[in-house]
């Protein structure tokens, strides 16, 4: 039987409930057997032991209770107004005078019942009663108050009145108590009593009472008349407690009963006692006199027996009496009994008994399994009931959970493939307030979202199923569309799409007539065989291929150039799920490629004619600029030229640098135009590098009698830099700066920049280059111009020589180390160019270079220097540079010339030019490098083409040195002077000598200052000329103030001229006075 | 040599009163004179008095000499709490007081307290006002009736600057005034407060149709606004904002010091049944338990003395309870201001307050519905049920029973 969760926890419940059941009537019957007859009596022994105990407690209590009270002062004071009261009473006469003597007796009596009332209260007492001369006074209990007053002729009448709902007593409407009697149980008269005692009373029937009786005693004295006739008054005093104090005396004129007053304390033990015993030990409890003549028993029938009464009095005389028990069988059945007497200090006071029912004790037994068994049997059925509701409760929300999900987890609701709509998922109805409601209802929400979720699908499925349809035709129509010839295979090579226009190219009316079928389906047999090939290579690739060819099939008579591509399709996990195949036809492409490569060819010859234009221009320049620069050095050298010539060869030289920088710049610019233009960094100590420019500048500066100021910071001691093209960039900038600026001060500033982070800790050195002049200024529309080419911003009276190339160099020349020039200016106010760039530091520190060398010889043997040259003037020009040195100059007109000549007289060294008829010189070079007789020497290549590659070619030839056209005489003797490790001899005293007089300049008499003063004013400069060269025939010393002088006047420089003349004439007025 | 022993006096006066300095005084004085006893006396400071006492009677610690109101004789008698003090006044000295006083402090034939001064109930007037309203001055003679009293405070009302017309006291406190000032008022009307024929019954006559009838009135007097219920006790007449005063002959210096001549003391009206005025003062007692009745009956001799009386009266205008100090007085003298209350008592006017021992019952009644009526309680009903207070107290008393 397969049995549910339900019905096996009701089986679970049955179980325990039966067992549980069945094990308490068990226990209950053996342990209720076990209750025997010893064990009754011992427990009754106990209990009345714990009774006689008690009760002695109690009574000590209540004992020290009533002596505390009756000890208050206040009580004995209020006593004692009673007491003077009587005494007056006594002794006064009758009539009205007596009556209010009365009233004053009464109204001390509720005084004093007001006290004793406080006290019931306070110690729990059942009644105080107060005896004043042995006779009854006043009394109160808990329920009343009385007391005997004299009221009219009655010598004592009883006024009592009951407590208030509210605990008061109504003491001062006192007259207004009812007349009655004295409560039965009160003695209307007390025994002496000498010291406080206890009293067992039976004031009734059903009730014992412990008494406590304490005597006041006192002392009662007459209190002096004031007047003759007075009545006498009386004092009572010193009430206390009798017995207690060993000196308590009388002092009476007129001896009053001892003791003035008892005050009896009781505490009844009636049937509430004995009732609220019966409820703590459940036994019967039983209370006689010692005399046995007053019992008290709860029952309406006797459970002590006489006997055991008896035994228990003759029991009681003895010092320790002990219990006495027995059985007694009466009507109303069997009891066992025990007597215990009790004795308070000595004395007998009371018999105590309990009883208790045998029957019931034997029956229990059986009661006890049987009500046991009852209750247990309604306990069961109750919790079976409740079991089962509760279960039910659990359960029935479980079973219709499990029901609903099998509900919706049935085959209704699973989708099969009868393509039948599926049965709609209801919810579970269930109502449970518990988790497993709170389940249901989570269930529920899951299936209104897993409902929501199918329509959802539904819809997105229908949605998704027009969207591929659409997305099919739009493919369909892309691939139809497509100017190229495609199809999608399979990896057996069935086509699963193919575009029209493949179809066609295939021979077949359609695409749709193309899909399914296999290559072998379409093609010829090698045809497919060959295209299954390329596929399968495509395939095991994984690659895309591509391949150039003409169309390899089709109907064409000239197939046209394609490019075929195969790409195979893959799977996420690179699985070829088949292969694409696509055609371009690239026939257009391949013509543009053919005439491209037409140009591209004919524009690489055109840009190498422009080269070779480049070069040949360069050098056809620079040849003949050669021979014009060197003869002028060479003239300038001469010492006996005059003025004239001395001007002249310095137009001439000053016009073929110019021409030189115009031809350099339009080189750099066509070098810059073809990404030709490289920069060639080497080590420079830049502190001398600028230093250099500065004198440079500073004299311009000086001629136009502006302050220039150069200051370096920081500047490292050596750097890599192409300082040629720095120093271009420099001089164009400082040159422009001084040409623009005719008043005030020219100044470039070069500080170290902080290193940036993207210099990540390199050895790169950033320098920010400032060149600022207070000159004339540019407007911002010029600023915007200045680095365009052929743009010379300024008026035409400053265009001094350049073609306006040289800022637009500067600045190419500039982007090229990797910065930019930037421009502040304004009209009036001077410009400021500055620039930023990042150079490695030098590993190696360069040597040391001699700005200008003004050599007069060399020391050791004489030298031989061959020049080949095709070009007399160069070879000329060589020779007269060289030869006054103290070299051996001899020559070749080319390469070949060159090397017959070497094979006959050797050469120290060769300069070499290059470009030369019939032998180059980079030939030449080569083939002395291959002789061995002469390919030790030193060969430096001079070139009119400068060009690096030039250089770079000439160095792979062979080349010690390279110098280019034309040659700088300082330069070239560096040149020398290094590959022939020469020591060169300077004209060291001459020009110590004159700097010394330059540094001490003398002027003339007052007279010719005065004179050139005033031909300064008049601006006649070929006057002060020709008196400067006058000073200077004069008087050597005047030759330094004669040389500047001159100077100044070969610049026209007017205002100079007068400051000068100015500053000296004071320097001779003071002289001669 | 006797020891002295201490006789403790209690007087309802505040240690800060001009009359608690005279009794000091003569306390002192007696402490003096002999040494057989000292008088101590006790303030009740800012004790309930009344309240006091009786607790000390329910615990038997009254003192040997206490002061008490005079209405509660009966009371403190009935319930054995006052020795009686005619053997320790000298019959002679008894013949020199007041009626009034003598009547007030006897209980079942026997004196048990005698008062220094006595008191009085009349009308206080601005002079001015009542001229101002044109209203005639009333004499015991020809007293107000109730028409011209009611007429006089309409047009007094109307004058500029009276708010009310009469300051009726009922911003009174104390619950003895009630009692004191109005049961005249009943009584003028042929009402009282309890049936003084039989003493046990009050229906007849606090609800009884002259009582309603007075108390309607007093009701009106209100609602007209020509009396107003107020908690300021700064009198009214004295600030110019009323022009009579229902008030005691102890008001006297006050309102003499804030109107001067204009001060005019009139007698009541007649409301029918006669001028009826209140009458009664604190008066001392010996207590039943003390045991030196005859130190308390010398100090209370000396406080009885003329003397005594006249520096009592000096001090706050009271009335001297003794002829031969009467006639000696400046004030109630013959031709003294306040020699009305003299002519009042001596034509038999004042009415003493129910002398019972349900006199407390029945002021607390009294007060509670004269209050009510004042802020607008249905007359009738609201004396009924005082009425019916007094009685269930008469009656749990078993209608106090003498021994």
């Amino acid at each position: 039987m397969n049995l549910g969760i339900k019905q096996k926890m009701l089986l679970a419940l049955a179980g325990v409930l039966i067992f549980t059941v069945g094990l308490i009537a068990l226990l209950a019957s053996y342990y209720t057997q076990r209750q025997n007859e010893e064990a009754a009596f011992a427990d009754i022994h106990k209990d009345l032991k714990a009774w006689q105990t008690d009760l002695g407690t109690s009574t000590l209590q209540f004992r020290r209770a009533a002596l505390a009270l009756a000890g208050d002062q206040g009580v004995l004071d209020q006593l004692a107004g009673v007491l003077i009261a009587e005494i007056q009473g006594s002794a006064r006469g009758a009539g009205g005078e007596q009556t209010g003597i009365n009233r004053t007796l009464a109204y001390t009596k509720t005084v004093s019942l007001n006290g004793l009332y406080f006290m019931l209260r306070t110690g729990a007492f059942s009644s105080i009663t107060v005896y004043s001369g042995g006779q009854l006074s006043h009394y109160v209990s808990s329920s009343e108050a009385g007391m005997f007053v004299r009221w009219g002729k009655s010598p004592a009448v009883w006024l009592k009145t009951p407590i208030g709902p509210d605990g008061s007593l109504p003491l001062e409407s006192w007259p207004a108590w009812a007349k009655s009697q004295p409560p039965p149980e009160l003695p209307r008269s007390i025994p002496e009593v000498r010291q406080p005692e206890i009293i067992m009373a039976f004031p009734a029937a059903d009730a014992a009472a412990i008494d406590i009786a304490v005597p006041i005693e006192g002392v009662v004295r007459n209190f002096p008349t004031w007047w003759a006739g007075q009545v006498p008054e009386h004092l009572v005093s010193d009430l206390a407690v009798a017995g207690t104090s060993p000196t308590g005396t009388y002092y009476t004129q007129r001896a009053p009963p001892t003791p003035l007053a008892v005050i009896v304390f009781r505490k009844r033990l009636d049937d509430a006692v004995l009732r609220d015993l019966a409820g703590k030990t459940g036994k019967w409890p039983a209370l006689f006199s010692p005399d046995g003549r007053h019992r008290r028993e709860l029952t309406s029938f006797p459970l002590i027996s006489a006997e055991l009464l008896r035994n228990a009095q003759a029991n009681s005389r003895q010092a320790r009496p002990q219990v006495e028990h027995g059985t007694l069988d009466t009507t109303h059945g069997s009891f066992y009994a025990a007597v215990l007497p009790w004795r308070f200090e000595g004395q007998p006071q009371l018999i105590l008994g309990f009883a208790l029912s045998r029957d019931k004790t034997v029956a229990n037994v059986g009661q006890t399994v049987m009500a046991i068994l009852i209750v247990s049997g309604i306990i069961l059925l109750l919790s079976m009931g409740i079991g089962t509701y509760w279960i039910g409760r659990f359960t029935e929300p479980i079973l219709a959970l499990t029901a609903g999900v099998n509900r919706i987890t049935g085959p209704a609701h699973l989708p099969g493939s009868d393509g039948q709509a599926l049965a709609p998922l209801e919810p579970i109805q269930l109502r449970a307030p518990d988790e497993i409601g709170a389940l249901a209802r989570a269930f529920n929400t899951m299936l209104a979202e897993l409902r929501r979720s199918f329509e959802t699908l539904e819809q997105r499925v229908l949605t998704r199923t027009a969207e591929l349809r659409q997305q099919t035709l739009y493919l369909r129509t892309l691939l139809d569309t497509l100017p190229l010839w495609v199809c999608l295979k399979d990896t057996q090579g069935r086509y699963l799409a193919v575009n029209e226009p493949m179809a066609k190219l295939c021979g077949l009316i359609s695409a749709d007539e193309m899909v399914g079928k296999y290559d072998t389906d379409i093609f010829p047999p090698e045809r497919a065989a060959s295209v299954r090939a390329e596929d399968r290579e495509a395939l095991t690739a994984k690659r895309r291929m591509s391949i150039e060819e003409r169309m390899p099939f089709g109907p064409y008579d000239e197939p046209p150039w394609v490019e075929r591509f195969r790409a195979p399709v893959l799977d996420d996990d690179g699985t070829a799920l088949g292969i694409v195949h696509v055609i371009r036809d690239i026939s257009g492409q391949k013509t543009a490629e053919s005439a491209r490569e037409t140009a591209l060819a004919e524009a690489v010859k055109l840009a190498r004619l422009r080269s070779e234009f480049l070069t040949h221009m360069s050098h056809e320049l620079r040849t003949p600029l050669n021979a014009i620069l060197g003869y002028a050095q060479v003239l300038q050298r001469d010492e006996q030229l005059s003025s004239r010539q001395a001007r002249g060869l310095a137009i001439v030289q000053s016009s073929g640098e110019h021409l030189l920088n115009l031809i350099n710049d339009t080189l750099d610019l066509a070098r810059i135009d073809a990404g030709r233009l490289d920069l060639a960094p080497s080590a420079v100590k830049p502190g001398t590098f600028l230093q250099s420019l500065a004198d440079i500048i500073r004299v311009k500066a000086r001629e136009k009698s502006l302050v220039f100021s150069y200051e370096g910071e920081g500047l490292p001691e050596a750097l890599l830099i192409d300082a040629k093209r720095l120093r271009q960039v420099l001089l164009n900038l400082l040159s422009n700066a001084v040409k623009f600026t005719d008043l005030g001060e020219v100044s470039l500033r070069v500080r170290r920049l902080p290193s940036r982070p993207e210099d990540n800790g390199t050895d790169i050195v950033r320098l920010h280059f400032e060149i600022r002049d207070s000159g004339i200024g540019m407007s911002a529309e010029q600023v915007a111009r200045i680095f365009q080419r052929f743009e010379q911003v300024a008026d035409v009276d400053r265009r001094e020589g350049g073609a306006g190339l040289g800022l637009a160099i500067s600045q190419q020349l500039v982007q090229l180390m990797g910065g930019e020039i930037w421009v502040e200016s304004q009209i009036g106010q001077g410009s400021r160019f500055s620039f930023e760039l990042a150079l490695p530091l030098a590993t190696e520190v360069p040597l040391a270079m001699r700005s200008e060398i003004r050599a007069i010889g060399y020391e050791g043997r004489r030298r031989s220097v061959l020049v080949v040259d095709d070009v007399p003037a160069n070879v000329a020009v060589l020779t007269e540079m060289l030869t006054p040195l103290g070299f051996e100059v001899y020559h070749a007109d080319d390469g070949q010339e060159a090397l017959a000549e070497i094979e006959t007289r050797k050469a120290d060294l060769i300069i070499m030019d290059i470009v030369m008829p019939r032998l180059d010189g980079l030939a030449a070079t080569g083939q002395i490098r291959s002789a061995p007789a002469v390919a030790g020497v030193p060969i430096i290549a001079v070139s009119a083409s400068a060009a690096p590659e030039e250089v770079a070619r000439s160095y792979e030839a062979g080349v010690n040195a390279f110098l280019p056209k034309p040659i700088e005489y300082g330069a070239l003797l560096q040149t020398i002077g290094e590959q022939l490790e020469l020591k060169w001899i300077y004209e060291e005293a001459r020009a110590t000598a004159a700097e010394q007089a330059q540094a001490d300049v003398i002027a003339p008499s007052a007279a010719e200052m005065d004179l050139l003063y005033g031909l300064a004013l008049e601006g006649n400069m070929r006057s002060i000329r020709l008196r400067a060269e006058h000073l200077s025939n004069l008087d050597v010393r005047y030759r330094p103030f004669a040389t500047q002088l001159k100077r100044m006047a070969e610049s026209y420089q007017s205002k100079a001229i007068l400051s000068f003349v100015e500053t000296h004439r004071q320097q001779a007025d003071a002289n001669a006075s | 040599m006797p020891e002295t022993r201490t006789l403790t006096a209690w007087t309802h006066e505040h240690v800060s009163t001009r009359e608690f300095q005279v009794l000091r005084e003569a306390a002192e004085r007696f402490n003096r004179q002999q040494k057989a006893y000292k008088v101590e006396l006790v303030s009740s400071l800012y004790r309930d008095y009344e309240r006091w006492v009786r607790a000390a009677a329910v615990n038997g610690t009254l003192p040997c000499l206490f002061e008490f109101d005079g209405p509660f004789l009966h009371e403190l008698a009935w319930s054995g709490y006052l020795q009686p003090i005619d053997q320790l006044i000298p019959a002679r000295a008894l013949t020199d007081f007041l009626p009034s006083v003598l009547s007030q402090g006897t209980y079942q034939g026997r004196l048990y307290s005698l008062a220094q001064y006595e008191s009085g109930l009349a009308l206080w007037g601005n002079r001015r006002d009542l001229a101002r309203a044109d209203v005639r001055l009333p004499t015991l003679q020809r007293p107000w009736s109730l028409k011209e009293f009611e007429q006089a405070l309409q047009e007094l009302q109307a004058l500029p600057g009276i708010e009310h017309a009469i300051d009726l006291g009922a911003y009174s406190a104390s619950r003895e005034f009630y009692s004191y000032a109005f049961g005249p008022l009943l009584q003028g009307f042929g009402g009282d407060l309890i049936d003084r024929n039989t003493g046990d019954s009050a229906r007849s006559a606090l609800a009884g149709a002259p009582s309603v009838e007075a108390m309607r009135h007093f009701q009106q007097w209100f609602e007209r606004g020509w009396a107003s219920a107020s908690l300021d006790r700064a009198a009214a007449l004295s600030r110019g904002k009323s022009a009579l005063a229902w008030g005691g002959n102890w008001e006297y210096g006050d309102y003499r010091k804030a109107l001067g001549s204009n001060l005019v003391l009139l007698p009541l009206p007649n409301f029918g049944h006669g001028i009826k005025t209140g009458v009664g003062s604190w008066t001392w007692g010996i207590s039943s338990t003390c045991q030196d009745a005859a130190g308390a009956g010398a100090f209370l001799r000396l406080l009885l003395s003329r003397e005594q009386i006249a520096r009592m009266s000096d001090t706050h205008s009271t009335m001297p309870s003794r002829r031969s100090v009467i006639e000696r007085s400046r004030l109630y003298g013959v031709n003294g201001p306040l020699r009305l209350f003299i002519e009042q008592l001596d034509a038999g006017l004042s009415v003493q307050r129910p002398a019972t021992p349900a006199y407390g019952t029945i002021r607390d009644a009294f007060a509670g519905a004269t209050a009510a009526i004042i802020a607008g309680g249905e007359v009738e009903a609201t004396l009924r049920e005082a009425a019916t207070r007094i009685d269930a107290e008469i009656a749990r008393n078993r209608g106090y029973p003498n021994q």
